[in-house]
């Protein structure tokens, strides 16, 4: 049987505050739920060969084919990704584009249930709003509902690189200003963020509900 | 002097690749065009394997790319704008470009860039703009930019006409194959043209000058 919630991650780092807060989101719904990370399977960008104006079937052979048919019968995805150099991620980027073979002439996608997660370094760090706008912004295209955009204060990848505290590009002074001593009360974890983690089981509840809803209708 | 052209179309006739060569071939300077589309690079794992060599550990066509760029002295990269942002060939290019930034290194440094975006919106330009930053994030420097609508798929796949949900409908409403063609928004006009011809004339003036 397909999975009738979704959940994307493009945070290639295991187990992250990204991965957590989607999978917070699938499980709160009650729903069937499958959960993909994008940095295990192979999912390239769209290529604009066009080969789907027809059938809404993508062409280039790899994995998103499997997850196409999945997004496709599920009532809601929960699309999640982190935000190198002020922009979405290029995992989830590439995913995003490719929902473009759905669209064509039938909008397969069209009333989807959506919720936006993504993951910064915030703390005044550019980039986190204008990742969740971005992912926001393509759900919308395909015509998904889009139901709230949750954001995560992340840590940079300088607390864990080694050089964080000498390397002149390092963003530790950034956020830590002089004590960029690495220690574990340092790092962000999205179950500490109540609000966010509050309003992603909120979130959950109401793509069961609305589809709950959709199905008595 | 050699230079090297990107573009991160996945377009066979891509403009971006047509405007790219454009710049480079008036310059007159030796030049060689990569096209992301045919190699394979995936997005940053950041695993930070780079951050004691400034070399990505990924097996895949990256570095290939980051040798030929390392040993040229000037960068002309063209992308598209796909759902308001550079599309995902070029994107996850230059993320991956973070392996080189660990403790200062910077290999790009000093070199040309000019960034090519093919982007609809004159006013947001978010490809243009993108393709920029991460030249000035690399600490490139970027001498020029230019922004031309490029190609509209739509008025190509041979149902726009008859698409609610395309741009043909977005710009005239239902219509005719043989309307819609007639309206076709202009790319790459011959003003166009003019424009990146100039830029790659100074490309080639700020190169020669430095043999």
């Amino acid at each position: 049987m397909q999975p009738q919630i979704i959940g994307i991650s493009g945070s290639p780092i295991k187990n992250s505050n990204t991965d957590r807060l989607v999978k917070a989101v699938l499980e709160s719904s009650g729903l069937t739920s499958e959960f993909v990370k994008l940095s295990k399977i192979n999912v390239r960008p769209c290529i604009a060969c066009l080969g789907c104006k027809k059938d809404n079937i993508c062409k280039p052979k790899d994995d998103f084919q499997e997850l196409a048919e999945k997004v496709r019968h599920a009532g809601a995805v929960v699309v999640g990704g982190y935000s190198p150099y002020g922009a979405v991620d290029g995992f989830t980027k590439a995913f995003l584009e490719r929902l473009f073979s759905l669209r064509h002439q039938n909008g397969l996608n069209r009333g989807k249930l959506a919720v936006v997660v993504a993951t910064g370094i915030g703390r005044g760090a550019p980039g986190l709003e204008e990742a969740c706008n971005q992912i926001a912004h393509s759900l919308n295209l395909e015509g998904m509902n889009v139901l709230g955009q949750l954001k995560v204060t992340g840590n940079p990848e300088c607390m864990v690189c080694g050089y964080g505290q000498t390397c002149p590009m390092s963003a530790l002074p950034w956020i830590f200003g002089d004590d960029t001593t690495v220690t574990p009360d340092k790092f962000c974890k999205v179950e500490d963020q109540t609000e966010t983690w509050e309003q992603a089981k909120v979130l959950g509840q109401e793509i069961a509900r609305k589809l709950g809803d959709q199905m008595r209708m | 002097m050699k230079a090297i052209g990107i573009s991160s179309s996945g377009r066979k006739a891509a403009f971006s690749k047509i405007i790219v060569k454009d710049i480079l071939v008036e310059s007159g300077v030796e030049y060689e065009m990569i096209h992301l589309a045919t190699l394979n690079i995936k997005g940053c794992l950041g695993c930070l394997k780079c951050a004691d060599t400034n070399k990505c550990v990924q097996k895949d066509d990256f570095q290939e790319v980051i040798d030929k760029i390392s040993d040229a002295d000037a960068l002309v990269f063209g992308g598209g704008n796909y759902y308001g942002m550079l599309n995902a060939i070029g994107h996850t290019f230059w993320e991956r470009t973070f392996a080189l930034r660990h403790r200062g290194v910077f290999p790009f440094a000093g070199k040309i860039g000019i960034a090519v975006g093919l982007d609809r919106d004159k006013g947001k330009k978010e490809a243009t703009s993108f393709i920029e930053k991460m030249m000035l994030s690399n600490k490139m420097a970027v001498i020029e930019t230019f922004t031309d609508p490029g190609h509209h798929q739509c008025y190509d796949c041979g149902c726009g006409h008859d698409c609610v949900v395309g741009n043909v409908h977005a710009h005239m409403g239902l219509t005719t194959a043989e309307i819609a063609e007639k309206n076709r928004p202009e790319e790459y006009g011959s003003k166009a043209q003019k424009e990146a011809k100039a830029i790659g004339k100074m490309l080639g003036s700020i190169l020669n000058a430095r043999k």
